[in-house]
């Protein structure tokens, strides 16, 4: 229970920051509907060239919105772990009572959840004052806000795994874009996944980005329980795997800290 | 000015030997950032072996539009890296190193840092020359042309994205944010967008000044068009400078004592 409560008490902490930081959250909200708009008009131009099934313009924009939602919501957590290995700065956090990991969450998870409420208000005011509300039950849309929180929690801990690239190399940077342009490609952000081949989209079916991006988003659509089976079993099983592997590297990372020195 | 433009070049060779030291290091980078850029272009080749026309483009335009758009963003990376750095200097109090010295103070900034993973954006500009199969020196003078061009947009808009901590405190997430997100929409054809958008695509978010431009230059040269690309992009220049000086009035001092050799 103690153990716990320290992480939350690091989840309030990095929560209440953010929230005091209102000018980031106005940033971030213009960025999320600039965003919105450039892409909703690719996504049109796009649209009248491939057939995109059971979408409307109302759902096709709200698609779009709630995938950009979730997207900006994650913090950039990977750029702050390149700081503390590469300054040396994680040898003054190890020894806290707290795992550098378990910590980096709670602050991270933090962050997302408040971007994410206040993102989320805006998305919706937008989304509903340009393309009109969406007529979804009450089970569809909760699950939307759910399953974008697990998908949001779910890139924390592949961008962490990113962030821990930097006891390798100097800069995380190449390998978080080439994680965005996979999340954008596979994560059908930047184009729908009607327009790749049979076997790409099988391919993008194997990976995590769908869960956290564009199956989650297609809710809208489909709602069925064999959907949400998916995406819940997807995004449960990934985040296992993150896991696994988040420990796995650490430990390989720690051991060159204590052979090398920071 | 001479002096200054020397002790740039000097600054920038420090720079460049510093991020090539680690060649290990370096060559990972620039392989990933070259691996990241084919991943971009294997969609859009996809796209277009399916839908070869998006709005009287075709996928040559969008091979030179890659290799302007990834060989700008690259120069920058190499010649003015210090710039991503700049809002969490402004933000952590950071500048004064900078400022105690007799030179001047952004271009000392912009200078201090060179990316790695800039090559693999320039290896990557080379590579699309190449697949765009030009062989005339005009196309191939105008794309080193547009990559300067976009070169100085990409800082410009760098400098006003990470100079807006002097007002908005701690800011950089979204000063990052702004600066990727500009990247990502000068890879696209911004021919696709209509009405006001456009405009914006122009001003505001200037990733038509930075691909699409050169490109069309290459399609249907006019004297016009270059030189509105010249212009816009001396423009944004000077807007970004006096952007940043107007805001250094507003900067406040870390009181920490730090030393740059």
């Amino acid at each position: 229970m103690r153990k716990t409560s320290k992480y939350l008490a690091l989840f309030r902490m990095s929560a209440f920051r953010t929230l005091t930081n209102y000018k980031t959250l106005c940033g971030l909200s213009v960025f999320l509907i600039t965003s919105l708009i450039i892409f909703s008009q690719l996504w049109k131009t796009i649209a009248s060239k491939v057939e995109m099934v059971n979408f409307d313009p109302t759902q096709l924009f709200w698609y779009i919105a709630l995938n950009e939602w979730v997207l900006v919501s994650i913090p950039s957590i990977q750029d702050e772990m390149e700081q503390d290995l590469r300054s040396g700065r994680l040898a003054y956090l190890l020894p806290r009572p707290v795992s550098y990991l378990g910590s980096v969450f709670a602050e991270a998870a933090g962050t997302l959840v408040v971007n994410f409420v206040v993102l989320g208000t805006v998305t919706c005011l937008f989304a509903g004052w340009q393309a009109g509300f969406l007529s979804i039950s009450f089970k569809c849309g909760s699950l939307i806000i759910l399953l974008g929180l697990m998908g949001g929690f779910l890139a924390i801990l592949f961008q962490m795994l990113i962030g821990l690239s930097a006891f390798w190399l100097s800069e995380v940077t190449p390998f978080y874009w080439i994680w965005e342009k996979l999340l954008f490609m596979f994560g059908g952000l930047m184009l729908p996944l009607a327009v790749y081949p049979q076997w790409m989209q099988s391919i993008a079916h194997c990976t995590p980005f769908p869960a956290i991006l564009g199956d989650r988003s297609f809710l809208i659509a489909d709602c069925s329980d064999s959907h949400i089976f998916f995406l819940l079993a997807s995004v449960l099983c990934w985040g296992f795997l993150s896991l696994v592997l988040l420990n796995f590297f650490y430990r390989k990372g720690l051991n060159i800290l204590n052979i090398e020195g920071c | 000015m001479f002096k200054t433009l020397m002790f740039f070049i000097q600054l920038l060779r420090t720079s460049i030997k510093a991020s090539i030291s680690t060649r290990g290091a370096f060559l990972i980078e620039s392989t990933l950032m070259i691996v990241n850029n084919l991943i971009f272009f294997s969609i859009w080749w996809i796209f277009f072996s399916r839908y070869p026309d998006v709005a009287n483009w075709h996928f040559n335009d969008m091979v030179i539009l890659i290799s302007v758009g990834s060989g700008s963003y690259g120069l920058m990376q190499i010649c003015f890296g210090g710039i991503r750095n700049l809002s969490k200097m402004i933000q952590d109090g950071a500048l004064d190193p900078f400022m105690t010295q007799p030179k001047n103070l952004l271009l000392h900034v912009a200078g201090s840092k060179s990316f790695a993973k800039g090559w693999g954006q320039l290896m990557t500009s080379f590579i699309m020359i190449i697949l765009s199969k030009i062989s005339s020196p005009v196309d191939i003078c105008l794309i080193l042309l547009g990559i300067v061009s976009g070169c100085l947009v990409f800082t410009s808009i760098n400098i006003i994205a990470h100079s807006l901590p002097f007002w908005m405190g701690t800011f950089d997430g979204v000063s990052k944010k702004i600066c990727e997100a500009l990247f990502l929409f000068a890879l696209y054809p911004t021919n696709i967008y209509s009405g006001w958008l456009q405009v914006i695509m122009f001003t505001l978010i200037p990733a038509g000044i930075i691909s699409y431009l050169p490109v069309e230059l290459i399609r249907h040269f006019s004297w016009s068009q270059l030189l509105i690309l010249i212009t816009s992009a001396s423009a944004f220049l000077v807007l970004a400078i006096g952007i940043f000086y107007f805001g250094l009035k507003k900067y406040e001092s870390g009181n920490r004592f730090r030393c740059r050799i």
